[in-house]
């Protein structure tokens, strides 16, 4: 991905800041970066964790996030290696383990990043995207179940919510099949070059 | 004489792209890929590829075996990311005939399927891609997770690892001063918009790209609609700013767009930056009926006269004045082979 604001060098890191209530999210290079970074001060550039705790945030998460980050430093997935500072500085990942072993922090980081933390799409095989968020609603019934059991209401109201959220998505989603989008084409339709 | 087939919108929508990103389950990701593993992924990936319905159409490119004039070509043709330079030593491609269909492996992640077509054709883009994406992970299962959907080397790609993309043509918009407010409404929609080349307020050519931001929470379905809706709202914008202006003070626009066209036909040297603007301008008057060039066509010849394109046509490294000379000396010939049709 190439930096928005030169369009020359490839964009390292991915900016997000609210600017009246709205959020405005852009992927610079550092050279763009470091300009913007004059105009809000105080903020510590050197990594990436630096970024999605200080500009990412711009809510209360922020502290929350900063301790996870520390507290998850020195973690490694023994799998392939890689450290979470490691994986701050660089912003990817070395395994799908990874995704395992760095859970705790990655999921308020996809929170931040891209508001959800729940996939709605395909799964492997082309199955339809309905089928996982599916799945999710009966992982997380099983898991509501037997905090009621243990008698954890506050884990249970919070995977209540979860699951209504996630029943809506799915209406939504099911809903919206019926609905074609109207394509309104002034120029003629053309085949394009569909095949390979 | 040649013919030309109009894609869907394409007066503003030069084209439409969808990718995806894949990792292989069992092979460890981009920072820790050696060039055993990279060698590994290329295996695979292309045993896979080449064994579908249309593997014969895909030619093999190691990013080391290309010139840099060749590489360039190939990302200003958007056959490539600009992105998959970054790793030469491991990097490859495997691209379709006719050039719709591209896997990029060893970038970023494992693999990146691409679809491509000319106009608003969104859906189809994604259609291609994810066709080749399952007929690979059949063969060879992807990392993936029930919650966190198909994991990416970076989280900011993790869900459902699509990129869908438009590049749009707003001449009138931005000559209307109205661009921010646009940028501004397509923000709140979860999309970005950027200039293509050049910063966000200036962009060359007056080209935008619109894109999702998000992976991770809608499907490929909703941001694939979602896009195009909001695609078509752009486009029908720019119509009305074109009508306007053409309302406004018709010869003046006319007269203002085909000066252009009389420097393209003329020019002995011709940068980069220059081009652009003319290219603008009469992309601008053939979408307007002024000037009767297919616009399909002006769009291949705007990519073919790029910096590595137009080193890739002169088969040697030329000067900056060389390649001002080659470009204009170019686009003459072209531009006059299309008229004249
Ligand atoms: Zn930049
Ligand atoms: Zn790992």
């Amino acid at each position: 991905m190439m930096c928005e604001e030169c369009g020359i060098r490839p964009a390292n890191f991915h900016l997000v800041t609210i600017i009246n209530g709205e959020r405005v999210e852009r992927n610079l290079c550092p050279t763009c970066m470091a300009k913007h970074q004059k105009q809000l001060p105080g903020i510590d550039f050197s990594n990436l964790a630096g970024i999605l705790n200080s500009i990412l945030s711009g809510n209360r998460d922020e502290e929350e996030q900063a301790k996870l980050d520390a507290e998850y430093e020195m973690c490694t997935c023994e799998q392939c290696g890689m450290t979470y500072a490691e994986f701050q500085k660089g912003g990817m990942l070395g395994c799908a383990n990874c995704y395992k072993a760095f859970k705790t922090p990655l999921t308020a980081l996809l929170q931040r990043v891209h508001g959800n933390t729940q996939h709605a799409g395909r799964v492997p095989g082309g199955v339809h995207s309905g089928t996982s968020i599916r799945m999710n609603i009966d992982r997380l019934r099983q898991k509501l179940q037997k905090a009621v059991a243990d008698e954890e209401y506050e884990q249970a109201a919070k995977l209540r919510d979860a699951i209504r959220a996630l029943s809506i998505q799915l209406e939504r989603r099911e809903g919206d099949i019926k609905v074609q989008p109207q394509a309104r084409l002034k120029t003629e339709r053309g085949e394009g070059n569909g095949d390979v | 004489m040649y013919e030309y087939v109009m894609a869907p919108e394409q007066d503003v929508v030069i084209s439409s792209r969808v990718r995806l990103s894949r990792n292989y389950e069992d092979l460890p990701f981009s920072p820790k890929l050696t060039q055993e593993y990279a060698e590994e992924v290329i295996e695979r990936t292309t045993e896979a590829v080449f064994n579908t319905e249309n593997g014969a159409a895909f030619t093999f490119l190691r990013m080391a075996d290309l010139e840099e004039d060749a590489r360039s070509r190939l990302v200003e043709h958007h056959l490539i990311s600009y992105d998959l330079l970054k790793f030469v030593n491991r990097s490859a491609a495997m691209i379709s005939s006719a050039g719709t269909v591209t896997v990029m492996l060893n970038e970023e992640d494992h693999i990146r399927f691409q679809g491509l077509l000319p106009g608003l054709q969104l859906e189809r883009s994604a259609e291609m891609a994810l066709k080749l994406d399952e007929a690979v992970g059949e063969k060879y299962p992807f990392a993936f997770d029930h919650q966190w959907g198909f994991l990416a080397a970076s989280p900011a790609n993790t869900g459902t690892g699509m990129r869908a993309s438009v590049i749009l043509h707003l001449p009138a918009l931005a000559a209307s001063g109205q661009m921010g407010a646009v940028m501004q409404t397509i923000a709140k929609l979860g999309l970005t918009v950027r200039g293509l080349y050049g910063d966000g307020s200036e962009a060359r050519g007056n080209l935008y790209q619109l894109s999702n931001q998000a992976t991770l929470g809608r499907s490929e379905e909703d941001v694939i609609r979602a896009l195009s809706a909001a695609t078509g709202q752009v486009v029908e914008h720019e119509r009305n700013m074109r009508e306007q202006a053409e309302k406004k003070d018709m010869l003046q626009l006319q007269d203002g767009l085909m000066r252009s066209w009389g420097e393209l036909m003329y020019a002995r040297l011709m940068n980069v930056g220059e081009f652009m603007k003319r290219y603008s301008d009469i992309r601008y008057a053939a979408s307007m009926g002024y000037l009767h060039a297919p616009l399909p066509a002006l769009d291949a010849l705007m990519m073919d006269v790029q910096p590595g394109s137009i080193g890739v046509r002169a088969g040697k490294l030329m000067s900056p004045r060389e390649s001002e000379i080659l470009r204009a000396k170019t686009l003459r010939e072209e531009l006059k082979k299309l008229v004249a049709e």
